[in-house]
């Protein structure tokens, strides 16, 4: 079993998150760790938070993700988009 | 049986105790609740008895039967039915005499081809006495679906079968009618064949010393034209075994089974001496296909 | 809609298939106009005319009949069955090549999802001919005896709601079997049948062996009573499924029937609530409710009735109804004016009869047939809405306490195509499966389906099977 976090992790924990704050009336945070390397993934993990746990998750204080790589490939989207082309590794540090 | 008919002299010193021939229904012989009855003469116009004419409310009486059997029928193992229609098979060779007079009689047969058609009707009973457990795995499967499920089908008993049996074969052509019905599970409700009816009727005696729960199979004598529309516009019968329907009357009861999308059986060939194929088993079962996904 | 988090539109493109300002109808390998008046096909989603068809009359009915029997008659009864297949193997090709094409074409024509026609629709339609494709040498292998015979000329007649894979349901199987059809799609959706008619050209089909015919009730009726025919094979409402088998009462024509369905879909206390909601979900908005197997009437267990329906109600707020071709979309339109207005009629009488209605906060398009997800509680059996199909996305729901009452409440009604299970337990699961009088019961998921799996219904909902090994019985002499 690899430790990285994976759609289906994701959803259980969203859940949870959920189910307590229902019970209970406070929010717990989710912080998803390990794999995630495109913005693409991230962006559908944002989704998942917006309808599962609900759109208040989404704010940095209850809603990281750990993911060092995935900075990277934001850079590249975001200039993507700005210019039209496709960007490359060499161009983004990786520290 | 010995062989006197009303009308004839009393040749030997004793009177013959008279068999009254009645329905069959919920495992008891009632007379008809119209308390009608009719001649039934020998092939060459000898009065052989008077069988019960039955009407529609003993229609409706024996689909009640049918239908309350049908849990128990149909929820029974493979393995208990198959028993069960052997059992029937069982007493059918004991009274291998007795229906061989009577075929002779209904049909005109000569004794050896009367005994060579109660011999057939037996080993009929038998064969399908012994596809009770194993038409499951013949025509069931597991379903290679493109996912992670595992799916299956089996076939079940469609419920209450009405059957218009053979107006000609009094015993054979009964038993190939009825046999499979009953060894799929389902219940039935029975018109005999209208001028050879006694066969069947002594069929049903044998069936209620048996194993077969009441209910099961309810026979009623009685003219196939008034009873047929009756059973095939029930709304209660789940489908109709049409063979012994005279061609002209198919189109009307069709019709009727229409009204609940009955599912309606007309044989091709009637040759009753051939060896059956699985026809008149896939007639009256249905598929049921079951999905559940696999994962941890 | 979120204020945070909004989705952009990602509309899939329109040009991908090719819609033309007409289309021909298909006899004799060859397409033609039909010889009652052109009408036009409509876009559901927002009433705009996507192209004219040709109708098919009379002549057009008995030309096709007769192709087919010439094609019968001739080249295609003397081929193997293993020259059949590889046509049908051709055909299963060029549906997977031209995929996209046809799932946009069936969006704009059908009013479903992008999402639905891209992943379940056209797969599955290739699939049924790629499955069908390797049964044709293999018959005598079946079950049926070392030579199963066709029947012939086979008229198939099928619905909207699925009009690409109805089609497939019906032509592969017919086909495999050796027989010819003529087929007719329905009449608000022929496109992505008349394109199968130019896939089937292309596969260099001999003429006559598939012919389609597109037109409204008339030419069915036509079919159907067209001395012609060998056998007919009908997928749509019960009602005139009745009316087909009563027309063919004085005839020796084979007949199957694949009808209505007012499945119930049981939920158990042990149910996992978010995988049950989900199967819920689908089970009745899956293409807009517009499915014959759908999961319309809920029956959760008491115990867990008020946890069950918040988490649906509350997963309905992030259904997303609108765009048939944005890829975010998960219910798209009603397919007319006429079914929506059927939806209407018994969802009022929903209110009427004393339930409780309830919809999430929706945004429709003020063009085109659209309803909004719908919920009913205080459902009981006697209920028009418990008891006669909707056909749309409208749930009604019921509750029970023990698994018999479960049983009883499922099996009473006349119709008998399809039920869920929701339960962990293993045992439970089997008993429910037995008990239920339905052709197919899906356990923990719903509204599944494979070429390799029978479907078909018990009662009311039709006789004979599509699918599998099963559902060649249908297309031969047996």
């Amino acid at each position: 079993m690899s430790p990285a976090a994976t759609p289906p992790v994701a959803l259980v924990m969203l859940e949870a998150v959920r189910d307590f704050a229902a019970v209970t009336g406070q929010r717990r945070g989710v912080k998803l760790a390990g794999g995630i390397r495109a913005a693409k993934e991230a962006v559908r993990y944002l989704v998942m938070v917006n309808e599962v746990a609900g759109e208040e998750w989404l704010t940095p204080a209850l809603f990281r993700f750990g993911a060092s790589s995935l900075l990277n490939d934001l850079l590249l989207q975001r200039h993507k988009l700005a210019t039209g082309a496709y960007d490359g590794p060499d161009y983004v540090t990786v520290d | 049986m010995s062989e006197q008919h009303p009308g004839d002299h009393a040749t030997s010193s004793r009177l013959e105790v008279r068999k009254t021939y009645k329905l069959y229904i919920g495992g008891a012989f009632p007379r008809s609740e119209s308390g009608r009855s009719y001649p039934v003469s020998s092939s060459r116009g000898k009065l052989l008895a008077h069988a019960a004419q039955a009407s529609r409310k003993d229609v409706r009486d024996a689909v009640r039967a049918a239908r309350s059997a049908l849990p128990g029928w149909s929820g029974a193992t493979a393995y208990n039915r198959g028993q069960v229609l052997y059992r029937v098979a069982e007493l059918l060779e004991g009274r291998r005499a007795q229906f061989s007079d009577e075929v002779a009689a209904a049909e005109g047969l000569s004794a050896p081809k009367a005994r060579a058609a109660v011999d057939a009707a037996i080993d009929r009973w038998v064969h399908y006495a012994g596809w009770t457990d194993k038409f499951a795995q013949v025509t069931g499967a597991t379903d290679p679906v493109a996912g992670p499920y595992f799916t299956f089908s089996l076939p079940e008993p469609t419920g209450v079968v009405g059957v218009l049996a053979p107006q000609d074969s009094s015993l054979l052509g009964l038993v190939s009618v009825v046999a499979p019905v009953l060894a799929t599970g389902n219940t039935a409700v029975v018109i005999a064949s209208q001028d050879r009816p006694l066969p069947a009727v002594s069929l049903t005696e044998v069936l209620a010393t048996s194993d077969v729960p009441g209910g099961v199979l309810n026979l009623l004598s009685g003219f196939t034209a008034e009873l047929a529309p009756w059973l095939a516009a029930h709304r209660d019968v789940n489908a109709l075994d049409l063979t012994g329907a005279a061609p002209a009357a198919r189109a009307d009861l069709r019709a009727a089974a229409a009204e609940t999308v009955k599912r309606v059986y007309v044989p091709r060939a009637t040759d009753w001496s051939a060896a059956p194929d699985l026809s008149r088993l896939r007639a009256f079962t249905e598929v049921k296909t079951v999905w559940h996904p696999i994962g941890v | 809609m979120s204020k945070v988090f909004e989705y952009a539109p990602a509309p899939e493109s329109r040009e991908i298939a090719r819609l033309r300002p007409s289309y021909q109808i298909f006899v004799n390998g060859e397409f033609r106009d039909g010889s009652a008046e052109p009408v036009k096909t409509i876009n559901p989603a927002d009433e705009t005319p996507l192209a004219e068809v040709a109708e098919a009359g009379p002549a057009d009915v008995d030309d096709a009949i007769r192709a087919a029997r010439r094609a019968y008659d001739g080249p295609w009864s003397k081929l193997s069955g293993a020259e059949r297949g590889k046509y049908l193997f051709r055909i299963a090709r060029a549906v997977q090549e031209r995929a996209r094409e046809l799932a946009v074409l069936e969006s704009l024509d059908n009013g479903k999802p992008i999402r639905e026609s891209r992943d379940v629709d056209i797969p599955l339609a290739a699939a049924h001919f790629f499955y069908y494709a390797g049964w044709a040498d293999k018959l005598e292998h079946a079950g049926f005896g070392p030579a199963p015979r066709p029947l012939g000329v086979a008229g198939q007649i099928i619905p909207w709601n699925f009009p690409l894979l109805m089609a497939a349901w019906k032509i592969a199987p017919a086909l495999a079997c050796g027989n010819t059809v003529v087929l007719k799609p329905a009449e608000t959706t022929p496109l992505t049948a008349l394109v199968l008619a130019e896939i089937i050209a292309e596969a260099d089909l001999p003429p006559g062996v598939v012919n389609v015919l597109a037109g409204g009730p008339s030419v069915g009726q036509g079919l159907v009573e067209h001395d012609g025919v060998d056998k007919i094979a009908f997928t749509g409402s019960t009602e005139v499924g009745k009316g087909i088998q009563r027309a063919l009462a004085a005839r020796d024509v084979k007949l199957t029937l694949e009808l209505g369905g007012k499945a119930a879909n049981i939920v158990f206390d042990d149910a996992p609530v978010d995988q049950a909601v989900e199967g819920i979900v689908n089970g009745i908005f899956f293409n807009q409710g517009q499915v014959c197997c759908a999961g319309s009437r809920l029956l959760v267990q008491e115990s867990v009735a008020d946890e069950v329906v918040d988490s649906l109600k509350r997963r309905l707020t992030t259904l997303r109804v609108g765009d048939p071709l944005d890829k975010n979309t998960d219910v798209g339109a009603i397919n007319s004016a006429a079914q929506l207005a059927r939806v209407r009629e018994l969802t009022e009488s929903g209110t009427e009869e004393g339930a409780v209605r309830w919809s999430p906060p929706c945004e429709l398009p003020d063009r085109g047939y659209w309803f909004a997800p719908t919920v009913f509680t205080g459902v009981s059996q006697a209920h028009r809405i418990a008891r006669e199909e909707i056909f749309g996305p409208v749930l009604s729901v019921l509750t029970f306490r023990t698994p018999d009452e479960a049983v009883l409440k499922a099996n009473n009604t006349a119709y008998g195509l399809s039920a869920g299970v929701w339960t962990e337990k293993g045992s439970r699961i089997l008993a429910m499966a037995a008990r239920l009088r339905a052709g197919v019961v899906w356990a923990n998921t719903f509204n599944k389906f494979d070429p390799a799996a029978p479907f078909g219904g018990y009662k009311e909902s039709g006789f004979g099977r599509e699918g599998g090994r099963h559902g060649l019985e249908a297309y031969l002499d047996v």
